[in-house]
């Protein structure tokens, strides 16, 4: 379709760049606020920083926060921010490894193998999240507590890890589907076990897929505060997104310091979706639509 | 390199039977193709081999052992696919390198054999490129290449022309046709191109509905079909069939003609009657004023070597070919003469050859 | 001798003590100040005594009850905790806390006002130790209202002079600020007019005149008046009154922390006198106070740490460096009061303050109430109907409520919850089972051969059954359960009886299961469809490979995907905001609030969903289209097909196959999407625009901790999803491309 002219496209660029600031416009919003010495959230049309007010003091409270324990001999100085940027960083990491291997893994024996139950399965992966995830939150509390994974980041990886499983896995097998099935013939063939198939051939193939799912589990753990607040208990335990949920009391919600934050914890993520946004679009869709 | 044997080889999907009860013997170094119209289960055979399928009943040797249950890797085969399979994240070294590095050969020998299959595939300077870079001849090239590095018992081809233009396809043949030579390699190729077949193979075996239809030398399956399916599937253009009526006189009866046959053909069905069909090829008929039979001209295929007639008489299309240029119009009528010496006669309902 | 004796068992007492501190957790939700306070009264704490150590532990407020409600009873939980008290009687009920009277030297709270006791104490027994009380006054700009006002007509005098849009176009003005809409707050006025919540009996009497007469003071002010913010968080109050935009302001001890002090000069009074009734406004008063935790392993060290903490030094701390309103009556002294004399004022409203009930039965009024009087004052119904509504709804739940008594003389507890929810597990994996497993004897040879495949899927499906499937098996077991007083009773289908034959609510109420499952249906088909059709719109715009900048485009149009929904819900709120949203200004609606009707909400609601939503389909619908081979829209063209023929005729249906499992995902998320309706519109008006999943979330944490119920929903919501996706699998078969 190379039919439109110049002029539409103008009118196409015209558009594109009206609905991407319309967008676009509450995230300048939250740079505005950040970027301000007051804590309010004063709703103006302009998100150009107030000049008189410009301040970098949100940032700097946010990531300073430290606290101090102790009195006296034990006073001991703890930076809160780094414990939890640290926390979340092993939480996301491992969760994206975890998630990517308990994915890819299980998306391939349901593209490549045909047993029984698969189909059952794959519904089963489909339907899980289908429960309302507050009604979990009880039950997978006592069950933290019965494994011995409460306070510990062992236990947000495995339950952060499992819960981006069904998703995964679901858009890595149709990855997995379109990859030839002769390749893995000629595989076999030339004498490579299934686990050196797995390895060498659909994995450096499906790198789209794998890239996105990755990316998927990242932000799940990353983004995710309700079950770390339950689950951590030490401040200094938890992630950055219960630090940003922090700011935001039944009373009053400390906006520049709430912009602040949700910039910090939005900036890993939207760095990934900026380097994976080209494997995002065949990543995602590749599988549905069958090459 | 080693013989194949396939005793009453089956293949069950479920209620549905692809492969039923093949008998074949690939004998060393034999070049064995298997033709078949798509379905026939050519494919499903060939992968039974390969050890990709299961084989649900039957007996499957290779040198002298039975390998039903042996994994692929075990059985020493190398295999060409349709698509050519190459992996497309590895370079052509790679790719061809893959498989003996596998099985753990030594870095000096696997650089050997690949410079060795390179040579003798003229890929030496595409090494270094990724498939997709090269073009389909050139992949196709990559993918024998790999199959040769191997030094395999058994080569299976999976219809690997039939992705290429027709020019490549007849420039291919000739290679896999020399390679053949060079490797003295036992080879079992599949096909849905009889010209591929008769061509390349030392021996066919045309398949049609999961059963084996017929196995011998393409000149003497050509020569003689064992049944209306061979006969109208190898050979082009395709047979040429008339229904007829043999009636108790040894007399053929057919829509608007009559012929009789010979006394050597009529004592064969002696005996017989009711509907049959009467095979001929395009180059046992005749244009004669004095012809038994009348058509008419609907196309004219002139080659410049050679011309196509195709003429309509009654309900049937026929496929005249003609060895010279002759001035014929569509709609013109002719009168054809058969040459009822070069003729088949297949059962109506069977399609048993009768003779 | 015996002296001597005496002495040394004395040592032999004390010795191990002091060889090893004792370690007391306690936990906290404090902020700012009020942190720095109690940090520094523990640390002079630590300083008076060596054998008991304190570890402090902050917990944000969000999590602070549900995190205290799942930890204490596994023995996770602190010490001592500081909590307000109004769930003590819940706490109490199912042996959370301990009562402190046997613990307690003798006049240990004569130290307090007594008023700040009374709240503590629930059947009979004290459960914890004031730090300080919280109760509304009345905090006035002083450059706007020289004179705190003496009774309510002053007051709206003094409001209709500082209310309106100033000359210049501006931001509105108000004349008084304050969350009208919350029982906490409301109570003064409904004190003040002479009402009451509950009679001498404990029954709810909230319909009586005295009540409707407070519920129409109130919409006389905001509504008719328009003196006070229509749309109103505590966020509002704040930033009206820092702004100067609000003169007087009604708040609680805590707002003192969050006066810009530099610009706003204000003041502290007492709520005015009624001029109706001649009786003054009557705040509730509660208190925060130190619970002792019933599984503490440390009672004598935590009853002589909270003896501490709450005794006269430490006040002295929390009240002149927390600014809190402290308990101990010893503290107001000319000198404190000389440098924080606002804290008097709380003194002296302490003297026409309400305590605050702790009971179960108080804790089931403040969400009708709150329902009561957002709709009397938007004008969905008078005060009257809306205060019979509540009463109604109020008596309901506290029958239902006391009902748990009689399950618990049966004794039932969690364990057969268990088992119940297992065997429903089972059951459902046999059901499962049944559907896909027909010929399961034949299949099981296949199972063998197979086990490559199954070694595959074995970490996936391990973690999965054990960290969802067991949860989720538990959740659909809960169903069948009461939770009543910290144990679980089995009350087979009651709840889905319950909830399908709609027995609190007539069947079009906006609470009934069919008024939310109709509301959840039309929020998913309108949000999936939007998402979709912007997704695929932008996805069309572009594809076109001649336009410029395209990756550009495509990355800034993500980025909503990639920020965290809560993030982008509570932005969206503030941008919807009736007087400083920015869309009412650009929609030149300023003074129009989105939430007092359905539509309206709900519309706010579709916007913020939308924007967090179309990146996705827009990405799905790229790769979609790249997949549909140029040559076949040049076939169109040829055939003379028009753009929307060749639409029509091909992008859609080959689209089709890629968008159907793009499209069931998204119907499943936006079902049960949470974050974006509970902060955006919060369920406004009257629970209009909550769906089913947080109608589930409001039963087990806001009206009486009814878990079971709650369970009973979810599952119903996961039978409802289950079934679509069945139904679309069967009709359209439209996953045959994600199953084979």
């Amino acid at each position: 379709m190379n039919r439109s002219g110049r002029p539409q496209r103008i009118i196409t660029h015209v558009f594109l760049i009206l609905f991407t600031a319309m967008v676009l416009f509450p995230v300048a919003k939250v740079f505005q606020i950040a970027f301000q010495d007051r804590q309010s959230f004063d709703m103006r049309l302009s998100v150009l920083p107030d000049l008189d007010h410009l301040t970098l003091d949100n940032f700097s409270h946010v990531v300073g926060r430290s606290k101090t324990e102790g009195f006296g001999a034990e006073e001991k100085q703890t930076w809160v921010f780094g414990h939890q940027l640290f926390n979340s960083l092993v939480v996301s990491l491992a969760t994206t490894l975890l998630g990517v291997f308990f994915a890819t893994s299980a998306a391939y024996a349901f593209s490549r193998f045909r047993f029984p139950g698969r189909r059952a399965g794959l519904l089963g992966f489909l339907v899980i999240q289908m429960f309302p995830g507050t009604m979990m939150m009880i039950p997978l509390y006592i069950l933290m507590d019965h494994l011995g994974l409460l306070d510990r980041l062992l236990g947000l990886i495995l339950v952060y890890s499992t819960t981006a499983i069904p998703f995964c896995v679901w858009m890595l097998k149709g990855y997995f589907d379109t990859i030839p099935k002769e390749l893995e013939e000629s595989a076999l063939i030339d004498g490579a076990s299934r686990l050196r198939i797995f390895w060498s051939i659909m994995l450096p193939l499906a790198r789209p897929a794998i890239a996105v799912t990755a990316l998927f589990s990242f932000m799940t753990a990353w983004n995710e505060y309700i079950l770390a607040q339950t689950f951590m208990t030490e401040e200094i335990a938890t992630t950055l997104p219960v630090m940003l949920n922090g700011f935001v009391s039944k009373t009053t919600v400390e906006w520049g310091h709430f912009a602040a934050g949700a910039i910090l914890v939005s900036i890993p993520v939207m760095a990934l979706f900026f380097v994976l946004q080209r494997h995002l679009v065949a990543g995602l869709t590749a599988g549905s639509v069958k090459g | 390199m080693a013989e194949v044997t396939l005793k009453g080889v089956t293949k069950r999907y479920g209620n549905v039977i692809a492969v039923k009860d093949v008998d074949l013997q690939i004998g060393d170094g034999e070049f064995l193709v298997l033709v078949g119209p798509s379905g026939c289960g050519k494919s499903t055979t060939l992968r039974m081999v390969a050890g990709l399928e299961e084989i649900s009943a039957g007996d499957l040797f290779i040198d002298g052992r039975r390998v039903n249950d042996m994994h692929p890797k075990d059985r020493d085969i190398a295999m060409v696919f349709q698509s050519y399979a190459l992996y497309p994240h590895m370079s052509v070294r790679q790719n061809m390198s893959f498989g003996l590095k596998m099985r753990g050969i030594k870095k000096a020998e696997i650089e050997k054999r690949v410079g060795e299959a390179a040579d003798i595939l003229g890929l030496d300077d595409l090494l270094a490129r990724k498939p997709k870079e090269l073009s389909g001849g050139q992949r196709q090239r990559v993918a024998m290449g790999r199959a040769i590095v191997r030094k395999p018992k058994v080569f299976l081809f999976d219809e690997p022309l039939s992705n290429l233009d027709a020019k490549l396809r007849v420039q291919m043949r000739a290679e896999i046709a020399r390679l053949h030579r060079r490797l003295d390699a036992t080879i079992l190729y599949v096909t849905h191109d009889q010209v591929e077949a008769m061509t390349l193979a030392d021996r066919i075996a045309v398949m049609a509905d999961g059963l084996s239809q017929q196995v011998g030398a393409p000149l003497e399956v050509f020569e003689h079909p064992v049944n209306r399916f061979v006969a109208g599937f190898i050979g082009s253009p395709a047979m040429n069939f008339l229904p007829v009526q043999l009636d108790d006189a040894g007399k053929l009866n057919g829509n608007g003609f009559c012929l009789t046959l010979g006394e050597q053909q009529a004592e064969l069905v002696r005996g017989k009657s009711g509907p049959m069909e009467l095979g001929l090829r395009p180059n046992h008929l005749r244009l004669d004023p004095a012809g038994q039979i009348q058509a008419t001209v609907e196309v004219v295929e002139p080659l410049g070597a050679e011309t196509f007639l195709r003429l309509r008489q009654a309900d049937t299309i026929l496929t005249v070919r003609l060895s010279a240029q002759q001035e014929i119009k569509a709609g013109q009528e002719l009168r054809l003469h058969l040459d009822l010496q070069f003729a088949h006669l297949f059962d109506g309902k069977s399609g048993q050859t009768l003779f | 001798m015996r002296v001597l004796l005496s002495c040394f068992l004395l040592v032999l007492a004390v010795l191990p003590a002091e060889a090893a501190p004792v370690e007391l957790k306690l936990w906290h939700a404090y902020r700012a100040q009020e942190r720095t306070a109690l940090e520094k009264t523990i640390a002079l704490f630590h300083a008076s005594q060596e054998e008991i150590r304190v570890k402090l532990t902050f917990i944000s407020y969000d999590a602070y009850l549900d995190k205290l409600n799942a930890a204490i009873p596994l023995g996770h939980g602190p010490d001592l905790f500081i909590v307000s008290h109004d769930r003590i009687g819940n706490w109490a009920d199912s042996g959370m806390i301990a009562a402190l009277d046997p613990l307690l030297a003798s006049g240990t709270i004569n130290r307090f006002f007594k008023k700040t006791v009374e709240p503590l104490v629930y059947r009979r027994k004290l459960y914890g130790l004031p730090t300080s009380f919280k109760s509304a006054v009345l905090f006035y700009n002083r450059d706007l209202v020289p004179q705190a006002p003496v009774d309510t007509r002053e007051m709206i005098a003094l409001a209709e002079k500082h209310s309106g849009r100033p000359a210049d176009g501006g931001l509105p003005n108000y004349g008084l600020a304050w969350e009208h809409s919350d029982l906490y707050f409301h109570a003064s006025w409904l004190f003040g007019f002479g009402g009451s919540l509950f009679d001498s009996a404990g029954e709810p009497v909230l319909d009586s005149p005295a009540n409707v007469a407070s519920l129409n003071f109130v919409r006389n002010i905001v509504a008719e008046r328009k003196l006070a913010p229509l749309d109103v968080t505590a966020n509002k109050v704040t930033s009206l009154f820092n702004e100067g935009r609000a003169a007087m302001v009604i708040s609680g001890p805590w707002f003192r922390g969050e006066i810009d002090a530099q610009r706003i000069n204000y003041g502290v009074a007492l709520l005015p006198v009624i001029t109706s009734t001649g009786r003054r406004a009557r705040p509730f008063v509660g208190t925060e106070a130190f619970l002792l935790s019933a599984r503490s392993t440390h009672v004598p060290a935590a009853v002589q740490a909270m003896d501490w903490l709450t005794g006269d030094k430490a006040a002295r701390v929390r009240l002149l460096e927390g600014f809190q309103p402290v308990a101990n009556h010893a503290l107001y002294d000319a000198q404190v009061l000389q440098k924080r004399p606002a804290i008097d004022v709380f003194r002296q409203q302490l003297k026409y303050a309400v305590p605050m009930r702790a009971s179960p039965e108080m804790g089931l009024v403040w969400v009708p109430i709150k329902h009561a009087l957002e709709n009397t004052v938007r004008g969905r119904a008078s005060a009257s109907e809306a205060l019979a509504e509540a009463q109604r709804l109020v008596r309901l739940r506290i029958e239902e409520y006391r009902q748990g008594h009689q399950l618990k003389d049966r004794g039932q507890d969690l364990l057969p919850a268990l088992a119940w929810g297992i065997g429903g597990g089972l059951f459902l994996l046999l059901l499962l089972s049944a559907l896909f497993f027909r010929r399961l004897k034949r299949r099981l040879r296949e199972v063998w051969r197979q086990r490559g495949a199954y070694a595959y899927l074995s970490p996936a499906v391990l973690a999965t059954l054990v960290l969802i499937f067991f949860p989720f098996v538990m959740g659909l077991g809960l169903g069948f359960f009461r939770y009543y007083q910290g144990e679980y009773f089995f009350v087979g289908g009651k709840n889905f009886v319950d909830i399908l034959s709609s027995r609190e609510y007539s069947l079009t109420d906006s609470f009934s299961f069919y008024f939310k499952l109709v509301m959840t249906i039309v929020w998913t088909a309108t949000n999936v469809f939007l998402h979709l059709t912007i997704g695929l719109g932008l996805a069309l715009l572009l594809k076109d490979p001649l336009l410029k900048c395209k990756g550009l485009y495509r990355v800034l149009l993500i980025i909503p995907w990639a920020i965290p929904n809560y993030i982008t819900a509570i932005i969206w709120r503030g941008m919807f905001d009736a007087d400083s949203g920015v869309i009412n200004h650009v929609l030149g609606l300023e003074g129009f609030s989105w939430w007092s009707s359905t539509s309206t909400a709900f519309a706010a609601n579709l916007v913020a969903n939308c924007w967090l939503g179309f990146p996705f389909m827009m990405v799905v619908c790229l790769g979609a289209l790249q997949s549909i081979p140029r040559d076949l829209y040049e076939a169109a063209d040829v055939d003379g097909a028009s753009r929307w023929q060749q639409f029509r005729q091909i992008t859609l249906p080959l689209l089709k196959p890629a968008l159907f499992p793009a499209i069931i995902l998204g119907t499943i998320w936006t079902f049960n999407m949470f974050n974006i309706i509970y902060l955006v519109s919060r369920g406004a008006p009257n629970g209009g625009t909550d769906i089913l999943i947080i109608e589930a979330f409001r039963w087990a944490f806001e009206r009486g901790d009814r878990y079971g119920y709650a369970a009973a929903y979810s599952t119903l919501i996961f039978l409802i999803l289950f079934t679509y996706t069945l139904m679309t699998q069967r009709i359209t078969k439209a996953t045959e491309g994600v199953f084979d």
